[in-house]
């Protein structure tokens, strides 16, 4: 708790309006001076600033980016006060038109309820309802400065783009799904015709072959399987501007991925890799939806000097004849290292560089130098020859243009490939 | 209400009631005149901190017009009931201007508590007037012994000294 102002300069006003009157024996000072002194005892008489007790009701807990939500907040106080209040809204989270900063007159023992309206323009897991409030007695004498932690916890999930297509894995999985497997078993797809063996089923005979070779032949199909897709977030490092950064469109990217290939039955793992390593280990459904969800909202660029390769991960996050699709900045050496490794172990790897050179900015804040510029981009273009020596796709990706474009750019790179 | 609308309107009571106060004395000023024109006109540029940096300030052009008024009483131009009103207008002047040093810039401002604080001003002005006016009518009681004197006096004082109580008193309730 503390004085306010007024405290001292009513004492001192009053104070030397007695000694005045007394010193000059004009009684007219004292008069002017009385009415300080009244408000100073009356005042302090009062009952001190009370503790303001609060709580927030967030009308979602779950949004996506570019969401609004509206933030109930309920004040109560055992005493009547007036109090001054500020909503702490961490990076990310917006007001949408109204101030957050209030002044309430609170009834003793009664709860008031204020709503105020957010705008959620960052992904991410908050803690929302931290107020800084300021609790005057009745006569605004004494002030106290209460500091409430937050209670609500919103989580922003990245937001998603439409993909018309997906970049197809090389090798498919055991499982049933959407995709036409490259192998030959029981399947609606026609793969091939073979001469029958003891086992087969009549119904698969092709009599029309059967009848022209004079033995028995059978059709073969290719099966429908699922495929295993791990997203691989460099973490190491990120280029970042104001609000935004390489991982929160690496981020975004991995979200928009993960939903599309789980909506194609296929199982989605991901892999963070950078100070802190964080897997999940893959699999389909809504479940994983949400899993995967949660784990980007942990992202994070942790920074680290420990050299890390790919054996930190467990064989289970990492799974054989997966696509990998590495969404990185190509900043830290370790994460690029981790890629060569990863293609040399016989990966099916797709890179989409989240490109750094929007986010390049000189020392000082300003543009960069054209010149330091284009060493980086012909830098950045060689290392893209060397991964596509290893056969590996790479697609750079601004944030400008739509990650469709860039999913397409892969694609055309891998039929090349073939 | 948004603060962007009380704050202007809250300076331009405060401007009017600090203008009054300041012309008042000058009004019938005598041969004091110039003194009291200029502690006048000081004590109204000096409106201008508090107004334009968050209250600081405040306790200059309290002085000022205090000074102002002590100096035109004293020479006996302004009636001495004035003080009444006058004592009312400074502290009336005093609780406009720390509140507009509280109001932030950009405030939602509940109009409960623009009630309460304008019920607050209203009262603390009517009570600093009557207190004033007790006071005047005390102090100009003929007593007729020294021994009543006295009493009165003490009585006074500990009155005065009521105030160091409080803040000892609650000094101690905080520790």
């Amino acid at each position: 708790m503390s004085r306010s102002p007024k405290l001292v300069l009513y004492a001192a006003f009053a104070a030397v309006s007695f000694i005045a009157a007394l010193a000059l024996g004009r009684p007219e000072l004292a008069g002017l001076g009385a009415p300080f002194a009244l408000v100073l005892v009356l005042g302090l008489s009062l009952p001190p600033p009370a503790k303001v007790e609060t709580s927030v009701r967030l009308s979602r807990e779950r949004v996506l980016e570019g969401d609004e939500i509206e933030a109930e907040l309920f004040l109560s106080s055992p005493e009547t006060c007036e109090t001054q209040f500020e909503l702490v809204l961490p990076r990310g989270i917006e007001p949408t038109d109204d101030p957050v900063t209030f002044v309430l007159g609170l009834a003793r023992g009664r709860r008031r309820a204020l709503t105020v309206r957010l705008k959620c323009e960052h992904w991410g897991a908050y803690r929302l309802g931290e107020l800084r409030l300021r609790i005057g007695d009745r006569a605004r004498l004494r002030l106290a400065d209460q500091r409430i932690g937050g209670t609500a916890v919103l989580r922003v999930y990245p937001s998603r783009e439409r993909l018309q297509s997906l970049i197809k894995p090389l090798e498919t999985q055991p499982f049933a799904g959407n995709r036409v497997s490259r192998a030959k078993a029981e399947g609606i797809e026609f793969a091939d015709i073979r001469p029958y063996v003891r086992g087969d089923r009549v119904r698969r005979l092709n009599w029309r072959v059967s009848s022209r070779g004079q033995t028995l032949y059978v059709n073969q199909q290719h099966p429908e399987r699922n495929a295993d897709v791990i997203l691989f977030l460099d973490s190491f490092a990120e280029a970042q501007r104001e609000n935004e950064g390489t991982l929160d469109l690496a981020v975004r990217a991995a979200a928009t991925l993960a939903d599309h290939y789980l909506a194609v039955q296929d199982r989605v793992g991901v892999v963070g890799f950078g100070g802190i390593v964080k897997w999940l280990t893959p699999a389909s459904g809504t479940l994983q939806s949400y899993r995967i969800a949660e784990a980007l909202l942990e992202t994070e660029v942790n920074f680290s000097y420990v050299w890390k390769r790919i054996d930190v991960l467990p064989a289970r996050s990492l799974t054989p004849q997966a696509l990998v699709i590495a969404l990185s900045p190509l900043l830290d050496e370790r994460g690029m290292y981790a890629l060569v490794d990863l293609r040399r172990r016989g990966f099916d790897l797709a890179i989409v560089d989240v490109s750094p050179i929007p986010f390049a900015s000189s020392s000082e804040g300003g543009t960069p130098d054209p010149q330091a510029l284009r060493l980086w981009r012909l830098w950045r273009e060689t290392l893209h020859l060397r991964y596509q020596e290893l056969g590996v796709a790479v697609a750079e990706w601004t944030g400008s243009e739509s990650l469709a474009n860039v999913v397409e750019e892969v694609r055309a790179f891998r039929r090349f490939a073939r | 209400m948004s603060s962007a609308y009380l704050r202007p309107a809250i300076a331009a009571v405060a401007i009017a009631v600090a203008t009054a106060l300041a012309v008042y004395p000058m009004l019938d000023a005598g041969r004091l005149g110039p003194l009291i024109d200029a502690l006048g006109a000081v004590a109204l540029l000096s409106l201008l901190f508090p107004l334009l940096w968050r209250g600081r300030g405040t306790w200059l052009a309290l002085f000022l017009l205090g000074a102002e008024y002590v100096v035109a009483e004293s020479s006996g131009h302004v009636a001495a009931v004035s003080v009444v009103a006058y004592a009312a207008g400074l502290i009336g002047l005093c609780e406009l201007l720390f509140w507009l040093a509280e109001l932030p810039a950009a405030a939602s401002i509940d109009t409960t508590a623009i009630g309460r604080r304008l019920l607050l001003l209203a009262l603390t002005s009517v009570a600093a007037a009557s207190l004033a006016l007790v006071a005047l009518l005390a102090t100009s009681v003929r007593l007729g012994s020294a021994l009543a004197a006295l009493v009165l006096g003490a009585l006074a004082a500990a009155a005065l000294l009521t105030i160091p109580l409080l803040l000892v008193r609650q000094r101690r309730r905080n520790q």
